[in-house]
């Protein structure tokens, strides 16, 4: 079959190869950074991090108890959606407003900036004509940078809980602004200018005019879409200049641009397991939570271009699928390509889209579904790695008490406290999706999408799953501008961001609180292959355990699986 | 093997006892709050935004149409990037659009489900609105894209239209062929991308044929 060529398969593994090669180093440069070690670029980034403690007027070496971090992130958090949620109301008279773009209705404005700070980007709206210039630059892309910086610090706080003995997590503050400057303004700025280089326009100019061959003019909707595109990827927002997102032809112009957006999207989820091994000081750590991550990942990639590489509803019409089943997809990708970008998309919690996903054959939506399920095969940045690490604590507590051994991690307890905040973080999860989804039929909403098939349950399903993973990507199409969809998601996507964050900050900070365990003869070996296996295993029977029944609802519903 | 968890523990190492005290708990400041935001907006909106497009800039005045590939005026470009509406009988078409071709509004296209019965029907409707009755047509011709501004075809969608346009154009179908060959465009370093035509070229370069 040519959607599986050589060459395409040449292409996938040099991405994954070239994505874990560039992982590698810098995870390990931030846990430098996030360890406060000295770095090759301190004298360019530490003046400039100093000027901004004196502007914040905060002594970057206290460290602080997991309370008074989590009360910081919350309240800053809380600032900067309200910031754009008012700019949002407000766009239309305020100047940067080439289009005239109106204000936007309240509920409107706060689904879209709850969407934008946690990190979720989903878009009850059309970016070229909802969204002024002015809201686009300080608004929606400066939520892109704090919310994939929050991410960042969670996880680094949530790993010093491993690290420290003093029951402090480290400044919320240090580690923000380090992210910012130390890692995500470098590398956005790199990447920004490779998308420019490849093609992707960037200017102030809101519109440009196109002449058809053969007759015919149109005006195109353009914009600063290089800069704005790093920063969606590589903070795993996934929030799209345009509307067509990924697959439109200015935002994602090549297979090479394609091929970028991928590297980006995996870098950081790929880079922290090397961030924790290096930060805990036990490289072969990383391994088994890296291996997690790519059997799953692989796998998924796998069977999504097999599901896609034809549609056997389509028997009885006279088209040949040869090059898969394009349907939804752009011409300039090969299926690989394409399906490579949506499944690390997906699976990393970016959300952007380069297909209609809701046009995606069942076993398709089914594979990206399910990532949304699991969150952490990657996950988004940060906070996709605190998930999986959640799934390793339950892994380690449920698996000693099978053995009888001690469930401890490196070194530290995992006890009753630890427990409890990472079995809610699971529960939360099923709950934030199947309540709405619940209310929604039951106020008799459950018919916007398309009737009462299998498939609108899917992109019901689909929306709130997106929503509750802070993913963002939608299956469309749905009534979803109602006040109804915009209040119960934005609901949903603060829940569900903000809950996980606490409960990692918690358990952080309850580990600080230990003072190490040396390893005895009853100490599991978290570095084995035998550990590993059974991680893959908890996380896919956990979540199967959770969602099969909607799941057989959903996708397995409408056939041709 | 057997041992109670807790008795393999080391004496005294852990318990309630042995955990730190919580550290104690200083209220948010306000100046750090609104200090960061205000650094955030400074740096990753102004800063960040001005320095990439400032590279843009740089490159060249017509980057950001994409590569502009009919010379003229300067408002005189077609973008190989966006796929335009061509209905012109002596071309090659491109896909349908579900957002009618607009580049300026890209939301909220319904494409069908994949198992939809209304699939079939429209696929069949769109294989008439091509004129292909018997032909088996590639899916990509028949179907729309994500974008709805979908410029490339696979080569296998272009061919199939020859009888059209040389009915249309009193071309021979061999040049035709030769046309559509000359504007295939390979995966790069054979790996990247696929076999695919850009149409907005191909039609360029059939006007300049049509032309002299």
């Amino acid at each position: 079959m040519p959607v599986f060529s050589t060459p395409s398969l040449i292409e996938v593994g040099l991405l994954i190869a070239i994505g874990l090669l560039l992982a590698a180093p810098v995870g390990r440069y931030m846990a430098r950074v996030y360890l406060g070690r000295p770095t090759a670029f301190d004298g360019l980034f530490s003046p400039l991090e100093r000027a901004i403690y004196r502007l914040l007027g905060v002594d970057p070496r206290r460290a602080m108890g997991w309370k008074e971090y989590a009360a910081n992130l919350l309240l800053f958090n809380a600032a900067a959606m309200a910031f754009v949620f008012v700019l949002l109301l407000l766009q239309g008279p305020l100047p940067g407003n080439g289009l005239r773009v109106p204000g936007m209705s309240w509920d409107l404005a706060f689904h879209t900036s709850a969407s934008f700070v946690t990190n979720t980007d989903f878009q009850h709206y059309a970016p070229e004509s909802q969204v002024s210039l002015l809201s686009s630059l300080l608004g929606l892309q400066m939520l892109m940078f704090v919310s994939a910086a929050t991410g960042l610090s969670v996880v680094a706080a949530f790993i010093r809980g491993f690290v420290r003995r003093d029951g402090r997590i480290g400044n919320f503050w240090v580690d923000v602004t380090a992210s910012l400057v130390r890692v995500l303004l470098p590398l956005s700025l790199v990447a920004g200018g490779l998308f420019v280089l490849l093609g992707v326009p960037d200017t102030l100019s809101q519109t440009v005019l196109l002449h058809a061959p053969g007759g015919g003019s149109s005006l195109a909707a353009t914009g600063p879409v290089g800069s704005w595109n790093a920063i969606e990827f590589l903070g795993t927002n996934g929030g799209g200049y345009f509307g067509a997102n990924a697959g439109h032809p200015l935002q994602n112009p090549s297979a090479a641009t394609n091929d970028l957006a991928i590297l980006l999207m995996l870098l950081i989820p790929f880079a922290t397991p090397f961030m924790f091994g290096a930060m805990v000081r036990r490289p072969t750590e990383s391994w088994p939570l890296l291996t997690t991550v790519l059997v799953i990942f692989l796998v998924a990639v796998a069977l999504f271009i097999f599901f896609e590489s034809g549609n056997g509803f389509l028997t009885g019409v006279p088209v040949s699928q040869g090059n898969g089943y394009l349907y939804g997809a752009e011409v300039r990708f090969t299926l690989p390509e394409s399906g490579l970008f949506q499944v690390a998309s997906v699976y990393a919690n970016v959300g952007a889209t380069s297909m209609s996903l809701g046009s995606l054959t069942p076993g398709a939506q089914l594979v990206l579904v399910w990532g949304m399920l699991l969150q952490a095969t990657p996950g988004g940045d940060g906070t996709g790695f605190g998930m999986l690490l959640m799934n390793a604590l339950l892994e380690i507590f449920v698996g000693g008490l099978m053995v009888g051994r001690t469930p401890e991690y490196l070194g530290k307890k995992v006890g009753r406290g630890e427990i409890k905040w990472a079995a809610i973080t699971i529960l939360s999860h099923p709950f934030a999706i199947l309540v709405p989804l619940a209310v929604a039929y039951g106020i008799g909403l459950g018919t916007v999408a398309q009737g009462t098939t299998a498939h609108a349950f899917t992109t019901l399903l689909y929306e709130f799953t997106s929503e509750s993973a802070n993913n963002g990507s939608a299956m469309g199409p749905i009534a979803d501008t109602s006040p109804f969809f915009n209040l119960a998601g934005a609901g949903v996507m603060l829940f569900s961001r903000y809950l996980p964050i606490l409960a990692m900050l918690a358990i952080g900070g309850s580990l600080a609180r230990q003072t190490p365990l040396p390893p005895g003869p009853g100490t599991l070996k978290t570095d084995s292959g035998t550990f590993t296996v059974y991680l893959i295993g908890f996380i896919l029977v956990l979540s199967g355990l959770i969602f099969l029944p909607f799941l057989v609802l959903g996708p397995f519903g409408q056939g041709g699986l | 093997m057997s041992a109670a968890p807790t008795s393999l523990a080391p004496a005294g190492g852990e318990g309630p006892t042995g955990l730190v005290p919580e550290p104690p708990f200083r209220p948010p400041s306000a100046r750090a709050v609104l200090g960061l935001l205000l650094t955030v907006l400074l740096l990753a909106s102004l800063g960040y935004t001005g320095a990439i497009g400032g590279f843009a800039h740089l490159l060249g005045p017509l980057a950001p149409a994409g590569t502009p590939v009919a010379p003229g005026s300067a408002s005189e470009i077609a973008s190989e990037l966006l796929g335009q509406n061509i209905s012109n009988a002596s071309l090659f078409w491109l896909r349908p659009s579900l957002t009618d071709w607009s580049a300026l509004s890209t939301s909220g296209s319904s494409a069908y489900g994949p198992t939809d019965p209304a699939l079939l029907n429209a696929t069949r409707e769109a294989i008439a609105h091509y004129g292909l009755g018997n032909a088996t047509v590639p899916i990509d011709l028949v179907s729309p894209s994500e974008s709805g501004l979908d410029p490339d075809l696979t080569p296998g969608a272009v061919l199939v239209q020859i009888p059209r346009v040389a009915a249309a154009t009193h071309l021979s179908d061999g040049v035709l062929v030769g046309l559509v060959d000359a504007h295939t465009q390979a995966p790069a370093l054979g790996l990247f991308g696929p076999t695919y035509v850009n149409v907005i070229v191909l039609d360029l370069a059939l006007l300049t044929v049509l032309g002299s």
